[in-house]
């Protein structure tokens, strides 16, 4: 009794927030909701990759045909090659993303008793913000690109 | 007896609970303000989605086209708004528990980031029809123009 208030009473004097087994429980109660959301973001991004890429590959069977000079400063190819370039970067930064987030909600479902899988997994769903972040700026930034470049 | 911890939060801890330490409170510090830019870039985005559709369907607002049409398109952009507000308040809310050290708001943030992911099912849901009619007229598209190409003309 005695050693159990000298250790809430040292606890309640440090400084900084608890790992309390309200939010413990909160972490790993999410992790299958959170995997469940990242498959089918990996499902969508999947279907959605899979259509962009296949209109790039529309354009260019019909721009390398065997009777035309490619030149990449003709005919607008600089922008079809830029926005082949872009979306490859695209499904890369979303893809990156979303198996950070799906590796961090994986680490959760072990850190009731993992303090390792716990730490590991805040840093993966960190990460996963920062990629989903630089993803959705890039995205932004080209749709405001390609508006501009068609009505300008 | 009563720390200035617990005076700021009402929070207990019991002998179970152990502080969340540096490294933790580390990355919890790198995540917030990169879920709030999350937030901000996706919510303007969608309201740049949203205002196209509603802009059309007041210019066109007695064809019956555009009602099917422009409320299917705003309903797509809504989830991912309301996924939004829920980053932004995650974010806020794990930046005010590390400033003020507050633990409720710790917790509180945790739910928020599962309200996230609720709002995130019903967001891949729509985007995940959305996207599979995009790449069925697609492939239409390409089809049709290809079958175009292949008519021979009539000189020929």
């Amino acid at each position: 009794m005695e050693s159990n208030q000298t250790t809430l009473e040292g606890q309640a004097e440090t400084p900084g927030l608890w790992l309390s087994n309200r939010w413990l429980s909160a972490v790993t109660g999410m992790a299958g909701l959170g995997k469940t959301v990242m498959v089918m973001a990996l499902i969508v991004g999947g279907i959605c990759s899979f259509s962009s890429l296949y209109v790039q590959y529309y354009i260019w069977s019909t721009r390398l045909m065997p009777d035309r000079d490619f030149f990449l400063f003709e005919d607008y190819n600089w922008l079809y090659v830029f926005n082949t370039l872009s979306i490859l970067a695209l499904i890369y930064l979303y893809f990156r993303s979303i198996l950070e987030g799906y590796k961090a909600f994986s680490l959760f479902q072990l850190s009731s008793s993992n303090d390792e899988a716990l730490l590991e997994g805040q840093e993966r769903l960190g990460k996963m913000f920062t990629w989903l972040c630089w993803w959705a700026g890039a995205y932004v930034i080209l749709t405001a690109f390609e508006y501009l470049f068609h009505y300008a | 007896m009563e720390s200035p911890l617990d005076a700021s939060s009402g929070f207990t801890p019991t002998d179970d609970d152990r502080p969340a330490g540096e490294w933790l409170e580390g990355y919890w510090r790198q995540m917030a303000p990169w879920a709030i830019r999350l937030s901000i870039i996706v919510s303007v985005y969608c309201l740049w989605g949203l205002y196209w559709p509603l802009r059309n369907l007041i210019n066109n607002i007695g064809e019956l086209q555009h009602w099917l049409v422009h409320p299917f398109t705003m309903m797509l952009y809504l989830p991912a708004l309301v996924m939004c507000y829920y980053a932004y308040q995650f974010g806020k809310m794990l930046q005010h528990a590390q400033t003020t050290q507050h633990q409720l708001k710790l917790e509180e943030s945790f739910v928020q980031l599962r309200r996230f992911l609720i709002a995130g099912i019903v967001a891949a849901l729509f985007w995940g029809l959305s996207s599979f009619a995009e790449l069925y007229s697609t492939h239409q598209i390409i089809n049709q123009q290809e079958s175009f190409q292949e008519v021979p003309l009539e000189s020929e």
